[in-house]
C-alpha cells in the first residue's frame, strides 16, 4: 500500500487558501480602484477629456475616442469584478488596459502624470515612478485574477 | 476565459460610450444655443468667436493673453500668446504693460466657456486703462479642437 506524501496534505489546504485569499484581494482591490476610476470620470466627462486631449499628448482624434469610451470601460469591468460575472475575462481586458497605461509612463516619464486616476483633482505627484508603480501593482492583481 | 464574455463586456461598453456621447453632444448644443454665443459682449468687454478670434490672431497687431495657469500654457497654448496667469496677474502685470499697451487688440482666453478666469482678467485689464481688451469665451479647446496653430504638445 502506497501513502502520499505526508507533509503535501498538510501543507495544501494552507497553500490553497492562501491564494484564494490572494485571488480575492486582489480581485475587490481592482474592482474597487476600478470602480473609484470610472465613477470620477464619469461624473466629470468634460473635465476628464480636456485631461486626456491637453495632457495625453495623443493626437485629437484617438484622445477623444480614449475619453469616450475608457471610463465606461473602467466602470463595466469593475462592475463585472465586484458582481463576480465574467471575472477572468473583465481582469483580462483591465490587464491589457494597464499594460498600454504603464508603457504609456514609461515612454512619457518626462510628461506630468493627469492626475485622472481615482482622485483627479488630486494634485499630479511630484515623483514621475509613482504611476508606473502603481500600475504595475494593479497588473500584477489583475494577471492573478485573470488566470487564478 | 469565453469569447462571449469578452464581447458582452465591449459591447456594453461600447453602448455607454456611445449614449454618454450623444448625450453630451445634445447637452453642449443645447447649452451652446442659449449661452455666451449669443452674447455680443459682457460688462462691455466684447467676446469673441471661433472666427473672430482666427481673424484676430492673424493681425499681427493682436496680442492673446493666457490666462490659465503656467503648467497648462507650458503644456500647449495658442501660438503667439503670452502667459499671464489670473493668479499672477498683478506681479506680471508691470513687466508685460508696455507690450499690452501697444497692441491693438488684446484676446484674453482661458480653458472654455466654463472657466470665469478669462472675465476677470480682462475686466482688470480694462481697467487697467486698456480698452482693446477683448475675451475669446471659449478658449483653449475649442481652438485646440478646431487645429488652428498652438504651440507646445510637441508641436
Amino acid at each position: 500500500m502506497t501513502c502520499p506524501s505526508p507533509g503535501w496534505d498538510a501543507d495544501r489546504p494552507w497553500r490553497w487558501r492562501f491564494f484564494r485569499l490572494v485571488s480575492a484581494v486582489c480581485r475587490w482591490t481592482l474592482g474597487v480602484v476600478f470602480l473609484m476610476a470610472g465613477v470620477t470620470k464619469v461624473t466629470d466627462l468634460q473635465g476628464f477629456a480636456d485631461q486626456v486631449l491637453v495632457h495625453s499628448g495623443l493626437p485629437s482624434s484617438i484622445g477623444r475616442v480614449v475619453a469616450a469610451g475608457l471610463p465606461w470601460l473602467e466602470l463595466t469591468c469593475a462592475a463585472c469584478l465586484l458582481a463576480g460575472y465574467a471575472v477572468r475575462e473583465a481582469a483580462a481586458l483591465l490587464a491589457i488596459l494597464l499594460i498600454l497605461l504603464l508603457a504609456y509612463s514609461l515612454l512619457h516619464e518626462n510628461e506630468r502624470d493627469c492626475a485622472c486616476f481615482v482622485f483627479p483633482t488630486a494634485k499630479a505627484l511630484a515623483v514621475w515612478w509613482w504611476p508606473p508603480v502603481r500600475n504595475g501593482l494593479l497588473l500584477l492583481c489583475a494577471l492573478r485574477t485573470a488566470w487564478r | 476565459m469565453k469569447l462571449a464574455h469578452f464581447a458582452r463586456i465591449l459591447a456594453v461598453c461600447l453602448a455607454l460610450s456611445a449614449y454618454s456621447s450623444w448625450a453630451f453632444s445634445v447637452r453642449q448644443r443645447e447649452s451652446k444655443g442659449s449661452e455666451p454665443s449669443d452674447l455680443e459682449s459682457v460688462a462691455g468687454i466684447p467676446l469673441l468667436r471661433l472666427k473672430e478670434a482666427e481673424a484676430l490672431w492673424q493681425d499681427p497687431g493682436t496680442l492673446f493673453v493666457d490666462v490659465r495657469s503656467a503648467n497648462d500654457y507650458e503644456v500647449g497654448h495658442i501660438r503667439g500668446a503670452i502667459s499671464m496667469p489670473e493668479e499672477a496677474l498683478e506681479q506680471r502685470f508691470p513687466e508685460l504693460k508696455s507690450r499690452l499697451e501697444q497692441a491693438s487688440s488684446i484676446v484674453v482666453y482661458c480653458k472654455s466657456v466654463d472657466c470665469g478666469k478669462s472675465l476677470w482678467s480682462a475686466l482688470r485689464l480694462r481697467d487697467a486703462g486698456l480698452p482693446q481688451t477683448k475675451i475669446y469665451p471659449y478658449g483653449w479647446n475649442e481652438w485646440f479642437n478646431h487645429d488652428l496653430p498652438i504651440a507646445g504638445l510637441g508641436r
